[in-house]
């Protein structure tokens, strides 16, 4: 388990975590959610002790990183992909990494056949594989140990929509097996498709978290009759108040009171369903520039 | 599942050693720098047989030859046993592997002694090769303290080529440093004592790479061993001290 209670981070006078807490439990993949610079990179770097806080605690397991010994056999950490030496092979680099963990070296090859490096791509240098191969390399290097728990920064760039699907079948099987895992993007569509619970980040600071079913559960009612004037007579007439939506009426009403309504007033209804969920990139983009808006007067009074 | 085991035995030492010498020899440049000291002193033992004076090709006159490439090459190879994890950024792999990072450094610089005196022997074993080719009169006739303190300055100047990479964090910047410090450093003291009253007083208690060979100088100079630790705190203890609370402290990305 994760835990981060409190985190805050300063550089100078700009503030790049603002009391961040969250909690990321065995058996759930947690997807960490924010436009680039909202802080995701900089908390997952302080919880794997490469950044110290400036107030607040990350434990892994109740524990700080820097206290587990050998980590990479307990916590997998991919949170550069690109950050290899150019100059080294891909195998050579998973050797380097099971010899530190103390890792036969059969755990190398499995590896590469887990992530689908085959054994020619394995022996090319690393400044010669894309950005999908690195990140393929990177998650073989995370899975190496076997770990409980990882913690991934945007593992999907650069995947192709195949390695994508791939990485979400990876990554489901692994937290069914009772394993922690927290992975960021930027994107909402990898998020969406990967994780179980979300928390989205947004200038250094949350601004929601919750399953992905509590986020995208929508409100009202979307409903579309034979004749929609006669549908609008009924609405009104039961205090239900409606827009236009589409080919029909949008309402924050429930589709029981609106079916209710427009069975009393006798109007044939061909349509009639809770309304389209929120999208969860309305619901990003919604709570990213709120931030933004809060944000920005906040930081020019400061300077 | 899901817990973390704080029993788990922690990654020994001697296996840290040997991933970071493993790290030091398996890029281009870190073998190739290997590689080019063995080189370089093979065409010094084939140079001096073919042309320098026979009663000159010493065992002794041989490894002093050698010293001189090796005099810049060796810091050279402590200085890239650091950077280099900052240059590729691969200190971030590193240091989540090994969160503790003074295991790290310490790991990092024993494999760097452990290859500078590999690289020693070999120029042993070149220098007692040439000897025999030379075939003069006396050519193994060495002081024993000449013979202790070649592989120890040498082994110093790697130490501070590792302090200077620790205090810089770039290969090339600590490079030139590094080669200011050798040749331009001594150069600046000898000229100050010459032209100023007070220069030769600093040279005295500041020229850390010229004290470093009077040592074993017979008789020793006075006050060489305070002279020594002063030069050698200010070029070599206080660069090590911050390059190390560097990169204990410093966030890596």
């Amino acid at each position: 388990m994760i835990a981060v209670e409190h985190l805050s981070k300063t550089y100078g006078s700009y503030q790049a975590l603002r009391d961040v807490s969250f909690v990321c439990r065995p058996g759930t993949v947690t997807g960490f959610l924010g436009p680039n610079g909202a802080g995701k990179s900089t908390a997952m770097r302080i919880m794997t002790g490469l950044t110290p806080a400036s107030s607040g605690v990350a434990t892994i397991g109740g524990v700080a990183y820097r206290d587990i010994p050998n980590p990479g056999v307990q916590v997998g950490v991919l949170l550069d992909a690109s950050a290899q030496h150019g100059g080294r092979t891909g195998r050579e680099v998973l050797t380097i990494a099971a010899q530190t963990m103390g890792l036969p070296k059969s755990r190398v090859d499995e590896m590469l056949a887990l992530v689908g490096l085959n054994a020619s791509e394995s022996k090319r240098r690393v400044k010669n594989y894309s950005l999908g191969m690195r990140q393929r390399l990177g998650l073989a290097q995370v899975m190496l140990g076997d770990p409980q728990v990882l913690i991934l920064d945007e593992p999907a760039n650069g995947l192709d929509p195949a390695g994508i699907h791939w990485m979400r079948q990876l990554l489901r099987a692994y937290a069914d097996k009772g394993g922690t895992v927290l992975l960021s993007s930027h994107l909402l569509h990898e998020i969406e498709v990967i994780a179980d619970e979300i928390i989205v980040i947004g200038h250094g600071r949350i601004v929601a978290q919750g399953t992905k079913d509590e986020l995208l559960k929508g409100t009202g009612t979307f409903v579309r009759a034979l004749d929609p004037s006669a549908l609008v007579n009924a609405l009104v007439s039961a205090g239900i108040e409606s827009h236009v939506s589409g080919a029909g009426l949008a309402t924050d009403a429930t589709p029981e009171q609106v079916g209710r309504a427009a069975a009393a007033a006798g109007v044939v209804l061909l349509e009639l369903r809770a309304a389209e969920s929120a999208n969860l990139e309305e619901m990003f983009l919604q709570l990213t520039s709120d931030t933004q808006r809060d944000a920005l007067p906040t930081e020019g009074a400061r300077a | 599942m899901s817990t973390i085991d704080l029993q788990r035995p922690a990654v020994p030492l001697g296996r840290l050693v040997a991933v970071e010498l493993r790290k030091m020899i398996d890029t281009r440049a870190g073998f190739w720098l290997l590689a080019v000291i063995g080189i370089i002193d093979l065409l010094i033992m084939l140079a001096m047989v073919l042309w320098v004076e026979k009663d000159f090709l010493t065992f002794s006159n041989f490894l002093s030859a050698m010293a001189l490439p090796m005099n810049l090459l060796l810091p050279v190879l402590g200085i890239l046993s650091i950077t280099q994890e900052w240059g590729q950024r691969t200190a971030l792999v590193s240091f989540t592997l090994v969160p503790r990072r003074a295991r790290v450094v310490v790991s990092k610089l024993l494999a760097s002694v452990v290859l500078a005196l590999a690289s020693l022997v070999v120029a042993m074993v070149l220098a007692a090769i040439g000897a025999v080719l030379g075939g003069g009169n006396n050519v193994w006739e060495m002081e024993t303290r000449d013979f202790v303190a070649w592989p120890i300055l040498q082994v110093i100047g790697l130490i501070h080529g590792f302090a200077f990479g620790m205090l810089l964090l770039s290969s090339a910047l600590a490079i030139v440093v590094y080669v200011v410090y050798l040749f331009l450093v001594p150069t600046v003291f000898q000229v100050l004592s010459g032209v100023t009253d007070w220069g030769g007083d600093v040279q005295r208690w500041l020229d850390f790479g010229t004290l470093q060979g009077q040592v074993f100088n017979d008789p020793q100079p006075d006050n060489i061993w305070l002279r020594l630790l002063v030069s050698g705190l200010v070029w070599l203890g206080i660069p090590f001290a911050v390059g190390l609370w560097r990169v204990l402290r410093s966030e890596v990305k």
